[in-house]
């Protein structure tokens, strides 16, 4: 019995050793060796530098999970032979970029072959992927340094479609993205996420408490449209309103402010110390000059901690 | 003396015989035509390298028009394997640029297999 146990382990290990090797001869040769097959032609002289991909992630050879040149361009039989006799060779099977590319669907999966997990979790359905943004769109592969992936010199990439939002960083309140302080993968994941406009986190909120966390709370005297929602107030890429505000107080606190107290803009009716200046809800014209003790101030000056405040007596937000 | 500065003058217009290529330009266009996919300059790819096709035309009084034709002609040339192919024309876009390119690989010394 122990015998025909043996003989059928034998026989097991065999055919999964055969299965093993064909896997293996259906996978392209990732070393050095095997990529000389592209590289005896597209060396150093090449226009676009191809060889210093050796100097990325993409070349470390030790790592078994390297690819070789034949694992993301295919392996272009047609391209290495060309049987076709011609000057112009045949492209290779996967050629990437946007134009007399192939398909951004192969393209990206060929990445996301490998590249699936952590921040490409959410690929599938993103913005950049509905919008047929291929990988090297963003990422230049064969270079020593993708730019993309350095914090000083990533927003030009983004910066070379989003070009609104380079110009609103020239404005004169700003995240500190031209200094080189930040990058705009700081708050978006262009790669996808759950959040709304790629934001990093699942809410714009979220994602701006990873910095600003001291507008996080929990407030016991919360102030409800901060708590909701940053962008109601702020506007993130660039503002000519200190700080990154959508408009100037007292203006944008009255987009919502509109009773009596803060009305008419400077008015100061119905300050504590002020005339009572509404009859019936109605402003008489009288009372339209402003009021000394509002008069070129504006409303953070009494409320300053409009994030949300834990004080006693904090329901105005007061000082 | 005024007969001597005017024959300088004139020596110094004149186009001269073999002039120096501009080199940069010849790598560009020849980069640009993906020449260096197949001959390196000092190394022998599919095809053989630039110093070596310069010391083979060395003393060949047709050596620019034979060169200039078969890198604009897209005749048929041999590989190591034996297989056949069409060779690449050279994407100048004036004759002046071929010519220079020519020029220079015709002056590149001292082919690889002295």
């Amino acid at each position: 019995m122990q015998t025909i146990r043996r003989a059928l382990l034998a026989v097991v290990l065999l055919l999964a050793g055969c299965a093993a090797s064909v896997a293996l001869a259906d996978e392209p040769d990732r070393t050095l060796q095997g990529d000389q097959v592209c590289t005896r032609c597209h060396d150093e002289t090449e226009a676009k530098p191809v060889l210093a991909i050796y100097k990325t992630a993409h070349g470390v050879k030790a790592d078994s999970r390297t690819p070789g040149c034949q694992s993301c361009h295919g392996p272009s039989v047609a391209h290495v032979k060309n049987s076709t006799g011609s000057s112009t060779r045949p492209p290779v099977d996967i050629v990437f970029g946007k134009v007399a590319a192939s398909p951004i669907a192969l393209q990206a999966t060929t990445c996301i072959t490998c590249h699936e997990n952590g921040q490409r979790t959410h690929w599938m359905g993103s913005e950049h992927q509905r919008s047929d943004v291929p990988c090297t769109s963003c990422h230049e592969i064969h270079t020593h340094k993708d730019r993309v992936l350095t914090t000083t010199t990533q927003p030009e990439v983004c910066f070379s479609c989003h070009k609104s939002q380079r110009a609103q960083l020239h404005r004169i309140s700003t995240h500190p993205i031209e200094a080189g302080e930040m990058a705009c993968s700081d708050c978006h994941n262009p790669h996808g996420s759950l959040g709304p406009k790629l934001m990093v986190k699942n809410s714009v909120n979220e994602t701006c408490y990873t910095c600003h966390a001291d507008r996080r709370g929990p407030f016991l005297w919360e102030h409800s449209p901060v708590t909701e929602d940053c962008t109601n107030c702020h506007t993130p890429h660039g503002s000519n309103n200190t700080p990154l505000l959508k408009a100037r107080t007292p203006w944008l606190c009255q987009e919502c402010h509109t009773s009596d107290h803060s009305g008419p803009v400077n008015s100061g009716a119905n300050l504590p110390t002020g005339d009572v200046t509404t009859v019936n809800g109605l402003l008489p014209l009288g009372n339209q000059a402003p009021r000394s003790q509002t008069n070129g101030r504006n409303c953070l000056s009494c409320h300053p901690l409009v994030h949300g405040s834990n004080h006693p007596a904090g329901a105005r937000f007061s000082k | 003396m005024l007969i001597g500065l005017l024959l300088a003058g004139i020596a110094l217009v004149r186009p001269v015989e073999g002039y120096a290529a501009d080199e940069v330009a010849a790598q560009d266009l020849a980069k640009s035509s993906g020449c260096f996919k197949c001959h390196g300059v000092d190394k022998k790819k599919d095809g053989p390298a630039l110093r070596d096709a310069a010391a083979k035309y060395k003393g060949v009084a047709d050596a620019e028009a034979k060169l200039i034709y078969h890198v604009t002609s897209g005749e048929k040339v041999k590989f190591d394997d034996g297989h056949e192919e069409e060779h690449k024309k050279v994407k100048a876009k004036s004759s002046s640029e071929t010519l220079n390119l020519v020029k220079w690989i015709l002056a590149l010394e001292g082919g690889t297999k002295r």
